[in-house]
């Protein structure tokens, strides 16, 4: 219902798992997905609610604190994440991991991180033994300034694209991308938790948040802020901290034993017309960990580049497992 | 008003007090005779041969009539019209029409049968008697060595606090003095009851709680055994069933059995059990046995009646009464399964609610996995699922480790269906106890009994299909229309109810007003959000027109533009050239 729900090619991803097929548009939703990690109640603060849309929540805890703050309709199905990880199987053959992806906490376009980028890198390079990859966020990597700071720094500096705006330039392959980033490394590393930071765990990154934390420029304290996160997930900080301590929480706020199956989530999206009609065209897709293929007009539907092709591959046994009939 | 003498039936006698035109009989007035198999089992055991008995106030002709093959029988009833009825249909039984005030105080009697209870002995003629008057009165008519067999409506009971109207604000012809919990020496509780007979020279020895109701009990258990979490639990899903039975279709406040089910968790059975039963005697009677007494109302297709006792190993379920097999449409009963060892485990409906209620949504996977497993198992090499497996929905089943087992065995059916369709039917009664029920659940309220199915399925490791959907409501018609007896229409009409199970539906079962407003509260937050959603679409495409709007004056402007007429003028040969070219390909 919200533009939000199409951020990252979230909406395509679930799409392909629902096997809905080629589709000129990313599929609306019935609802409101979220579309990163949230402290509140899963949507972005002042999004507009249309009463009674059901709200899609990554977690059973971020559903407790929604309807603690008034939301009714909130249905956990999970992170979009885990049903890409859900197609995405880690290649066994991959060559192996190493180096640390560090994600500097950023904002969204209407903030502006205070903070020093300087001090952050020399910290970084303290910490880390291997080769670093910073990804920036859009903005940031726009910069020449930052780009060339970190860069000098002797970083391999990267950005995932761009998570869209209003349905439009949404990078559908931003989560593909993403993931054969972090199964090069192994190491995630952050100076804040992060829906990044999380990511990484699940795709079988050792993780670890220190550093200047970076404050936002009017950045919203409702929910706390970062000395909330650092009280209530002690756990994950550190630059060296317990893996399986953090696998746990990884997998509570990822939702990885939510993950619904595809007729499931059809019903729950409402995309049970488009899977219909998909199955009258009677062109049954391809499944598998094929990636659904073919861009329709205007390039905005689930083209997933193959993630292969980098994907180092350390045989991080991963927590998330498949219930019998996902997938299928 | 006096009847003539000539029409009054021999073994009719009138003592005083009688109602000439009154009946207690009367179904349309809610005003019957009590009733029912589990008080005829009970009398049963309390039956001395050759003794004589008293049957004060109303019963019905089943119970009078086992009474009457042991004993001498004399029947007081106070309506005319009822007396006549009685005396002409067991000619050998003695009824006396009037007051019980009016019974002569010098008989005394082996067995004396109150189960309607002690408000209907009174008359409207003379004084009006409280409970302790009239309690007196029945009390003197036991002999020594004799016992009373009394009910004692609660008026705090399940079926009380369900009823459309309070006993005190009733307006029935019945009505005419409705003193209640008012008259002070009415018994308010087992342990009041038990000492005001106490004060009458009677013993009892263990009071029993009947459900559902006080005018047929059809599940009698001892109240100082329901401390025993096995046999407790296996009472409340008796109750249950027992509820949905008797208060079908009947306007009733909120759902008796989530109430009765609490009411016994909580270890309140004596609090809130609709009736009392005490079989209470004097010095020398023969203290009967305790057992709990499941007996189907009359108004049941295919009854069957059972007792539960305590054997060396544990609870024990012997079958009392017929015990052939009934069969009809596909669907049989078979009293015999009842017999041995009364099985243990949750009641898997339960499990899965509270699983829902506690958004446990992992475990909630794994069970129903477990679940669709033990399906596939009872499965043939055809793939299709018969019998007990296929009767059997949630509400049917006791977890019990990995396996389930049905509570009520008799159920059973010679239908086939594939293991798909079994399970879609099974899941899907669940999903319409969860909407109709009005349970707070995992997904969107505004979920519909399919999408509610196909998402349990999918957590279950399924995927089902329109058609399995559309299967699963028919046979859910088939079974549930054969077991209630319904006829080609009633059938047709329920298979319409169940695949119309919407948000906004209530109960289909029962007619239950709190459940009834919930569902209109699901309605109005239907409503709400289809609107909302409207009116979230227009905006949209406002937003969405302006932006084509400025799409193609955009475009209008490009292709007014000078660069764009060049361009065309350069590229119309080259299009030329390539159409040419497409026409001599397809020559």
């Amino acid at each position: 219902m919200h533009h939000a729900n199409h951020f990252y090619g979230h909406a395509q991803v679930l799409a392909r798992y629902c096997d809905l097929g080629e589709l000129d548009a990313p599929p609306r939703m019935l609802g409101y997905l979220q579309h990163g990690w949230n402290i509140g109640d899963g949507l972005a603060p002042g999004t507009p609610y249309v009463e009674g849309a059901p709200i899609f929540v990554w977690s059973e805890q971020t559903r407790r604190r929604a309807w603690s703050l008034g939301r009714r309709n909130v249905v956990v199905i999970g992170a979009p994440w885990i049903y890409l990880l859900a197609m995405e199987p880690e290649d066994p053959a991959a060559p192996p991991r190493e180096g640390t992806i560090w994600y500097p906490f950023h904002g969204w376009e209407g903030q502006e991180v205070k903070g020093d980028h300087r001090r952050l890198i020399d910290t970084i390079a303290e910490v880390e033994q291997g080769p670093v990859t910073v990804c920036l966020y859009w903005a940031e990597f726009r910069m020449r300034r930052v780009r060339r700071l970190y860069e000098r720094a002797g970083f391999r500096v990267i950005c995932h694209g761009y998570r869209g705006h209003w349905w439009r330039d949404t990078d559908p392959g931003f989560l593909y991308g993403q993931l054969a980033e972090l199964r090069r490394h192994r190491r995630v590393a952050s100076n804040r938790v992060s829906s990044a930071l999380f990511y990484g765990i699940a795709a079988g990154c050792e993780p670890a948040v220190y550093g200047d934390p970076m404050v936002l420029h009017a950045e919203d304290p409702t929910f706390g802020g970062v000395a909330r996160i650092r009280r209530q997930w002690p756990q994950l900080h550190g630059t060296h901290v317990d893996l399986a301590a953090a696998r746990a929480v990884t997998d509570d706020e990822l939702g990885t034993e939510y993950l619904a199956s595809p007729a499931s989530l059809r019903r729950l999206l409402g995309w049970e017309a488009l899977y219909d009609s998909t199955r009258r065209a009677a062109i049954p897709a391809a499944r598998g960990s094929a990636p659904a293929t073919g861009a329709g007009s205007g390039g905005a539907t689930g083209s997933a580049p193959t993630t292969d092709d980098g994907a180092a591959g350390a045989t991080a046994h991963h927590p998330l497992t498949i219930p019998a009939g996902a997938g299928r | 008003m006096t009847p003539p003498t000539a029409t009054v039936p021999q073994n009719l006698r009138l003592i005083g007090g009688e109602m000439l035109v009154w009946t207690d009989d009367d179904a349309s007035a809610d005003r019957q005779p009590v009733a029912g198999p589990a008080l005829q089992e009970m009398l049963r055991d309390l039956t001395r041969p050759g003794g004589r008995a008293l049957v004060a106030g109303p019963h019905d002709d089943a119970l009078l009539t086992l009474l009457a093959a042991a004993m001498r029988v004399t029947c007081l009833v106070r309506a005319y019209p009822d007396a006549e009825a009685v005396a002409a249909r067991h000619p050998g039984v003695t009824v006396l029409c009037g007051s019980v005030a009016k019974l002569d105080p010098g008989d005394r009697y082996d067995l004396v049968v109150a189960c309607d209870g002690l408000d209907r002995l009174p008359s409207v003629e003379g004084g009006a008697l409280s409970w302790a008057e009239t309690a007196e009165l029945v009390a003197g008519a036991v002999a020594p060595g004799g016992t009373l067999l009394l009910a004692q409506e609660n008026l705090l009971g399940v079926h009380r606090i369900v009823r459309m109207s309070p006993w005190y604000g009733e307006r029935t012809d019945a009505d005419w003095t409705p003193v209640g919990e008012y008259d002070a020496s009415r018994p308010a509780s087992p342990a009041e009851l038990v000492a005001r007979l106490a004060g009458l020279g009677l013993t009892v020895a263990e009071p029993m709680a009947g459900f559902p109701t006080a005018r047929e009990p059809s599940v009698l258990a001892p109240l100082d055994r329901l401390a025993d979490p096995h046999l407790s639990g296996f009472v409340r899903i008796a109750v249950a069933a027992a509820y949905g039975a008797q208060l079908a279709g009947r306007p009733v406040l909120s759902d008796p059995r989530a109430l009765a089910g609490s009411a016994l968790r909580a270890g309140s059975a004596a609090a809130l059990a609709p009736v009392w039963l005490v079989a209470a005697t004097r010095a020398g009677a023969l203290i009967p046995r305790q057992r709990v007494v499941v007996a189907d109302a009359d108004a049941v297709r295919h009854p069957v009646r059972y007792e539960v006792v305590r054997g060396e190993h544990g609870w024990t379920r012997r079958v009392l009464g017929d015990a052939t097999r009934i069969s009809r449409d596909g669907v049989y009963r078979d009293p015999a399964a009842l017999a041995g060892p009364l099985p243990r485990g949750r009641l898997f409906e339960e499990q899965l609610i509270e699983l829902c209620l506690r958004r446990a949504l992992p475990e909630l996977s794994r069970v129903l996995t477990r679940y669709a497993g033990w399906l596939a198992d009872r499965a043939g090499a055809d793939g299709t699922v018969s019998g007990v497996a296929l009767w059997a929905a949630p509400g049917d089943l006791l977890g019990d480790g990995d396996g389930f087992t049905p509570w009520d065995p008799t159920w059973s059916t010679t239908l086939r269906e594939p293991v798909a369709v079994a399970l879609a039917r099974s899941l899907r009664s669940f999903a319409v106890r969860l909407i109709t029920g009005g349970y707070s659940h995992p997904w969107p309220v505004l979920v519909d009994a399919d999408s509610l199915t196909v998402i349990l399925a999918g957590m279950a490791g399924h995927t089902l299909e329109r058609p399995t959907l559309t299967a699963a409501v028919a046979l859910e018609a088939r079974l549930r229309a054969a077991e209630l007896g319904l006829d080609e229409q009633g059938r047709e009409e329920l298979h319409e109810r169940l695949a119309a199970v919407m948000p906004g539906t209530p109960p289909l079962d029962l007619d239950s007003h709190r459940e009834l407003h919930a569902a209109n509260e699901r309605l109005r937050a239907e409503l709400a959000h289809a609107v909302a959603r409207t009116a979230w679409a227009e905006e949209l495409l406002g937003k969405r027109e302006s932006a084509l709007r400025n799409a193609e004056d955009r475009l209008d402007m490009l292709s007014g533009s000078l660069s764009f007429r060049i361009g065309r003028l350069v590229i119309y040969p080259l299009r030329q050239a390539k159409a040419l070219a497409k026409r001599l390909v397809r020559r």
